[in-house]
């Protein structure tokens, strides 16, 4: 566990809900003397939360331990280099900390670590879809890609699916990559964006059909 | 996402894509990384909080030490006030 010589204490105002952990849950609920049941953040993470609000780097650097791995997990589907991966799971667990006052308590922490993630994730495809934007009018980049076999590992199947979405615009990109490769549902990429359910759809149709004609130009709808 | 029929290519996507939502990926350790750069992060202001304080008092301790010597720092400043004051009293 890393413990700074100097505590990371920003002077933030910490929300009632954290700074009177274990009397006041946010939803109003009173905990006597243990956590509420309808509480959907856990007692630990209660406790990290708070403490972090607080300045207390080891109680950060616990929660980072706790959800690097869920993180890293979801960033391995943002891009395929272990140092790009890494930067981005930092990214994403520094935002966190600075938003960390905002977080309302009424999910799990991980829901709204994912949602920080997908973010950063979204963001990091955009910028580099501008950079290469002057590069792919000089040369029309669309590689082709062989379908992995029937026993190809899930590592070979993932590659191709990352190479596939790419070639697709950033936004078209994330919510196939929410359905195809999270395996989340319209109720579910709705939640996670912040979307109304209609909005997810829309968003879904478009992009379906633009992976279609995608699909079509690589020779994947021919028999 | 339910829509209508999916085409042969969206049914090949599917079952990739089922595949590689079991990938196992290389674990990442990020703590140090992260504290290090939310230690650099902070604001400006924070570190110098302590010296803000301390420059406070040491206003706030010279301010009194000032008026309590006002009456001596007039007598150094002018020597003859105490002549004057005693020709005063002994005029009297």
């Amino acid at each position: 566990m890393t413990t700074l010589a100097r505590p990371i204490a920003w002077g933030v105002r910490i929300p009632a809900r954290f700074a009177a952990h274990g009397t006041v849950m946010h939803s109003g609920a009173v905990a006597v003397g243990k956590a509420a049941v309808s509480d959907p953040v856990s007692e630990e993470d209660r406790e990290d939360i708070s403490a972090s609000l607080r300045g207390d780097d080891s109680a950060y650097a616990r929660l980072i331990a706790r959800y690097q791995p869920t993180i890293g997990q979801q960033m391995w589907k943002y891009s395929r280099d272990p140092l790009v991966v890494e930067e981005l799971v930092q990214e994403v667990f520094v935002e966190s900390f600075v938003g960390l006052a905002q977080f309302r308590g009424q999910a799990p922490f991980v829901h709204w670590l994912r949602r920080i993630a997908t973010r950063v994730g979204y963001r990091y495809w955009k910028k580099k879809s501008k950079r290469h934007e002057a590069e792919a009018i000089l040369k029309r980049e669309a590689p082709d890609i062989a379908v992995p076999p029937d026993d190809a590992s899930p590592r070979e199947a993932a590659e191709w699916l990352h190479l596939l979405l790419a070639k697709l615009a950033p936004e078209d990109r994330l919510v196939l990559t929410l359905h195809y490769f999270e395996g989340l549902d319209m109720n579910s990429i709705a939640e996670r964006m912040g979307w109304t359910r209609t909005l997810a759809k829309v968003r879904a149709f478009r992009a379906r059909k633009r992976l279609r004609v995608l699909l079509e130009e690589s020779g994947y709808e021919n028999d | 996402m339910k829509m209508t029929e999916q085409t042969r290519g969206e049914r090949l996507v599917a079952s990739v894509a089922e595949r590689a939502r079991r990938e196992i990926v290389q674990p990442v350790d990020v703590s140090h990384a992260v504290l290090r750069r939310l230690r650099q992060l902070r604001p400006e202001y924070a570190p110098e909080r302590p010296m803000m304080w301390l420059t406070a008092g040491a206003i706030a301790a010279a301010a009194i030490v000032l008026m309590l010597s006002m009456p001596y720092l007039d007598l150094a400043l002018d020597p003859l006030t105490v002549f004057l004051e005693q020709t005063a009293a002994s005029a009297i």
